[in-house]
This record gives C-alpha cells, structure tokens and sequence, in this order.
C-alpha cells in the first residue's frame, strides 16, 4: 500500500490524527515506540517559508506512548533552518532507519512545538549513543566516526515536541510505505 | 574533540566533485521532498549518482511518496555523509528530467546492484529510472568531522607518465604492455585487463592481462555479460565497489568460462571474490574498441579518481586500437631464406568449421586468429617462408577480412601473446610497423580436419 491517502488508523479507541495528542491506542504503539527510542538513525524534515524542504539529523528520541508525543533532540548548529520552520507551524516528518536491518519508520506530524532540552532528553542522548556506537561499530565504523555522527557535537541541544499523527513503514521493499497500524 | 576538524557555518560553498565520496553508497543518503498540501517526506535514498559538476541522479526504485512529491514540485533536499572524514553535506536539487535507458542509466543499475548486495537488499533493488536533478546549493552542515585520511593518489603524474608511454608505444603490443604495466607501477591497480571488441560476432576478446594466475589471452565475453560486458554494451564506465551477487553482474572469473566449445574454452581472467570492479569503455567517433577492466579483491577500492584515471587511459589507447585497422604501406622487405628446421615435427590441427588450431592436443586458438595461423603455418610449411605482411594478410582471399574494420594488429597480438604462452616452439615476431615473422625451430605437420566437427 502506498502512503498516498494513508490516514492514521482510525479504531474505536484510536483518535484521528490531529495537531494534538493521540489518544493511547493511536499509531505509537508501544512496539512503535521501542523502535524510535533504539539504535537508529533519525532525519527530521520539515517545509521552509519559501515552501522547500529543510532536514536535519535528531540525536535521540524519548517517546511517550500513553500521550502518543515524541520528543526528538536536536542540535542547533544544524538544525537552524529545521527549528525555524517548525517554529513557523510546519508539519513535520521523521524517519528513523535501523542501519543493520535497513527496518524504517517514518512519523508524521500536522505540527511540532521546539522546547529547551532537558534532563530526561539527555539521558535518552546518553542511551542512544550507547547503542548507535555499538550498531555502527558493528557495521565497521570507528569510534570518531560515531561520535562525529550522533554526539552533541558541541553545539546547544533542542528538542521538539510532536503529537505522532501517522507512523508509516518504510522498510525497503513492497511494503514501503504502507500505513503502520501497530 | 580531539582529532576532530570543525566544519564552517552554513552557506560555505562546496563543489560536487569535493564531495563524490559521499555518493559511493556506504551511507544511504536521506532525501526530504514536500507534498502539493505542504506536507514533508523524508527517507534514505539507495544511491545519488554524480552525473557531472553541476548534476547529480537519484536512484527511482518505487514510485513513493518521495517521487510523486518530486515529480510534483520538483525540488528535494538530500543529506549526505562522507564515510570517511563524517562531515555531512545537504545538497538542494531540482528535477530536470527522468532516463530509464542509455549509458547513465546502465551504469545506476550496476552500481546499485553493489549496493543492494552490500545492505543486504539483493533482489528488492531494482532501478525504474534514473532522476537527473541540477544542483541548486550545497552546504557544508556545521559540525565535527575527522581529518582527510583517505589514501590519496596524486593522479595527474602518473597519468601524464603513462600517457607518455602509450603515445610513444610502438604497436598496440607494446602500448598494451606499457598500460598494464604502468597501471600496477604508477596507480597501483594490482588485477587489470584489455578486452577488445569483435564487431564481426559481436563479442570481447581479452587481449591482454595483468596479476592474475592465467592471463586468460584470448577468452571471450558475449556483450551485455557481467560488469565488462554490461560496460560494453552500454558504453559507459561501470563501477562497483562492493561484491554483487546479482546474477546479471556476477562475473565468469576464477576458473569459469563463457560457453564454448568442449576443449576450447580459455577461462576468463578473474578473482574468484572480488571486492570492487571498475570497466571502462575505449571508444572513439566510430565505435566502440573494448574495455580497460580493473578489479580488487577489497571493497571500496575504487574511487571516482579511478574512474576518471581509467577513462583517461582508455581515451589515450583508443586511437592505437583503431590505428590496428589500417596497415603500414607495404614497404619492401628482402624474404630470408627458406626455413627448413629439422627435428620431430609439431603436429597442427585445423579445423575449418571455426577456424580453430591445435598445436598436439593443446588448444591454441580460433576464429579471425586461427584462421591467420593456418595461413602463416602453410605458407612455413610448403614453402619455408617466414616474413608476412599485415596487408598481404587484409588481402588474403581465405580470411575474407572485411577492408578497414577488422583489428588485425589485435589479431596479431593475441596470436603472439598464446604462441608464447603455449610455448610449444612456434613464436610470432614483429619485425616492423606492419611486418612480422613465423619463428618456428621444428618441422610442422599440417592436418586439415576439413569440416570436421569442433
């Protein structure tokens, strides 16, 4: 199934997506959520004033299943056009692609809210370094290599906050695309 | 952080060819698009292909959200990292035109063959077209990144040293002896090979090798088999830079050998597990002349500098290859005396139906080759006669050689080089531009196997 038409799952206990929360039985399940939190690469996109994409990369994920929010880290130094979009009410998408199994998801979101960084964030930061060290070096890269790719680089952190409106799967292959239904 | 180089704020401007590494497919490259209602996609991308300085390909594989979002508004953002300093790039493009056929299109399908291969993805790859977009910016995304260790050949001496030595090359004998060589002394390429086309079957010859086993002179590759073949039949450079084991790419090397007839096939010069492959094709306004082939048995090993070296040699050696298909002027030459060596006589068997020679029970050669032996062997053998003449042999009414378009000096060439291979007493030597002499120190006995089967 492609993505064309994909809506969230509409269940009896699911909400429709919104710019709000989704209700607890919505598209971030807590398999869903396990996935976003482990040792993944994440790129976050979003449309700039003159209509044209803008991405970065997230630094780790910290999900709430029961409030069906995310909240992803962000480093400033390159996430200033990302941040600036979100800010002016972009919706927002974010794919998040395990290297060794090439499994994907991608999260939509009608909007996001940017937030300072906090404790819990960077605890998530922490945890996911861990584990993308371990899953890159399995696949051969070296340790300054990681760390150039998923450390806070020096740069101040952000987060955004986003109500998970559609999760779709993204694997490679013939169900790239279809709608995620947990 | 230690070690750790700090890249420029946004806005830096950075060319395309600096940045090729990142497009070799180690690291999937992201691509962000926007949809009609505003809303953003964004996914990995299998392979962003460097098309020239100012456009790059993207892989179409699957007709996603991320292509119907190009299609539609034709712009996309790509993220891209270097995989080996971890300096990331974003590149903004704008669609300009989709190819699913031609040069750009066969060497994509290839490459991303590799790459399916490498990310485990065999069989669920598969190239729909090849989505050629101008670069609008490149920016250099601010933050760590390793110093430069990439082992960096300086290109341009050793290529004005090998261009050189091909121009001053005598014959396309020497000038393949030179490539090759200079190919493993100056750029160190450790397995190479030149294979030249047959227009007449529409098949390669392989006319010269280097740092395998078994040269593999003389084995034949249908168009269209295996990265030569493919390389061959599109005309463009291929490289692969992890083993595939697509079956339209996996190579006949190691022992293995295009179909031929029981006893006359000559295995093809190849690693049996090859990491990268890179073929260029030799080519001039007229056609195509071969392929300039070079594997190793690691990964990576080939970068676009490869490529561009190798294209370069190929662009020197093609005017040599087509200089084989005209002949010097016949310039008098006195015939030596008549040959009569003594001793027991070399047994040689032809056989008509394709012209293949056996020197005993060995295997020498056929086709085009075999046929100018069996000249050369009668004329030894009835008349004693040692000195020929390229164009006595163009002229021959048993070759039936077609005026200007058979390579006959790379005829001459593979004969030479499996005679001296064979080493069974029977040698061809070039004693000019367009001469050359039959050594042969013992009788030969001559059986015609008229019409028999092969």
């Amino acid at each position: 199934m492609s993505e064309t038409g994909a809506v969230a799952p509409a269940t009896a206990t699911s909400a429709t997506a919104t710019s709000t929360t989704v209700a607890h039985g919505g598209p971030l399940t807590p398999d869903v959520a396990a996935f976003l939190q482990s040792a993944v690469s994440i790129l976050v996109a979003a449309g700039g004033a003159d209509g044209l994409p803008v991405m970065a990369r997230a630094i780790a994920c910290d999900p709430d299943s029961a409030a069906g929010e995310i909240r992803l880290l962000l480093r400033t130094a390159d996430a200033a056009a990302l941040l600036a979009a979100i800010a002016h009410c972009s919706p927002v998408a974010a794919m998040f692609s395990r290297p060794s199994t090439n499994r994907t998801l991608q999260v939509k979101a009608s909007s996001a809210v940017v937030e300072p960084s906090d404790a819990a964030l960077l605890g998530c930061h922490r945890q996911y370094f861990a584990g993308m060290a371990a899953e890159l070096a399995g696949l051969g890269f070296d340790a300054r290599f990681i760390s150039c790719v998923v450390s806070d680089n020096g740069s101040t952190l952000a987060a955004i906050r986003l109500a998970v409106a559609q999760v779709f799967d993204q694997t490679p292959g013939p169900a790239a695309g279809s709608v995620k239904t947990g | 952080m230690t070690g750790m180089t700090n890249l420029p704020p946004t806005g830096r401007p950075v060319g395309l060819e600096a940045i090729r590494p990142c497009l070799e497919g180690v690291i999937p490259v992201g691509i962000a698009t926007i949809a009609a209602d505003g809303t953003p996609n964004v996914t990995y991308l299998s392979q962003v292909h460097y098309v020239d300085s100012a456009h790059v390909a993207l892989s179409y594989q699957f007709f996603n959200k991320t292509r119907r979002n190009l299609l539609a508004n034709g712009r996309a953002l790509l993220q891209l990292i270097d995989p080996v300093t971890a300096a990331t790039y974003r590149i903004a493009v704008a669609h300009e035109r989709t190819e699913t056929e031609g040069p750009l299109f066969e060497s994509m399908r290839a490459k991303l063959a590799g790459i399916a291969s490498h990310t485990g993805m065999d069989g669920v790859f598969r190239l729909l077209g090849a989505d050629i977009c101008r670069v609008v910016a490149i920016e250099a995304v601010p933050g760590d990144s390793l110093p430069e260790r990439r082992a960096t050949i300086d290109f341009l001496p050793p290529l004005r040293s090998l261009a050189q030595m091909l121009a001053r090359a005598g014959d396309l004998s020497d000038a393949l002896e030179r490539l090759t060589a200079g190919l493993h002394e100056r750029l160190g390429f450790t397995h190479t090979a030149v294979l030249l086309h047959d227009p007449g079957n529409d098949t390669l010859y392989t006319v010269a090798s280097r740092g395998y086993e078994s040269s593999g002179i003389g084995a034949e590759l249908p168009m269209g088999a295996g990265v030569i073949g493919t390389a061959a039949r599109a005309r463009t450079a291929i490289r692969i830079t992890h083993m595939t084991s697509d079956v339209a790419y996996a190579r006949l090397s190691g022992g293995e050998s295009v179909p031929a007839t029981l006893g006359q096939a000559i295995p093809m010069p190849g690693l049996a597990d090859p990491g990268s492959q890179l073929a260029v094709p030799i080519e001039d306004a007229c056609g195509l002349l071969g392929i300039l082939f070079a594997e190793s048995p690691t990964d990576l090993a080939f970068t676009y500098d490869h490529e561009d070296a190798l294209a370069v040699l190929a662009a020197q050696l093609a005017p040599i290859v087509r200089r084989g298909m005209a002949d010097a002027p016949d310039l008098p030459e006195a015939q030596p005396r008549p040959v009569r060596p003594g001793g027991r006589p070399i047994d040689i068997r032809y056989f008509r139906a394709n012209d293949s020679v056996f020197i005993g029970d060995d295997y020498l050669i056929k086709g085009v080759a075999g046929a100018i032996f069996w000249i050369l062997a009668q004329a030894f053998a009835n008349e004693g006669r040692s000195a020929f003449s390229n164009r006595e042999l163009r002229v021959h009414p048993a070759l039936h050689l077609p005026a200007y378009s058979e390579n006959l000096e790379a005829r001459l060439h593979l004969l030479e080089r499996r005679l001296a291979e064979k080493a069974a007493g029977i040698a061809l030597e070039r004693t000019g531009r367009g001469r050359f002499r039959l050594v042969v120190d013992r009788p030969l006995r001559l059986v015609d196997m008229a019409c028999a089967p092969a």
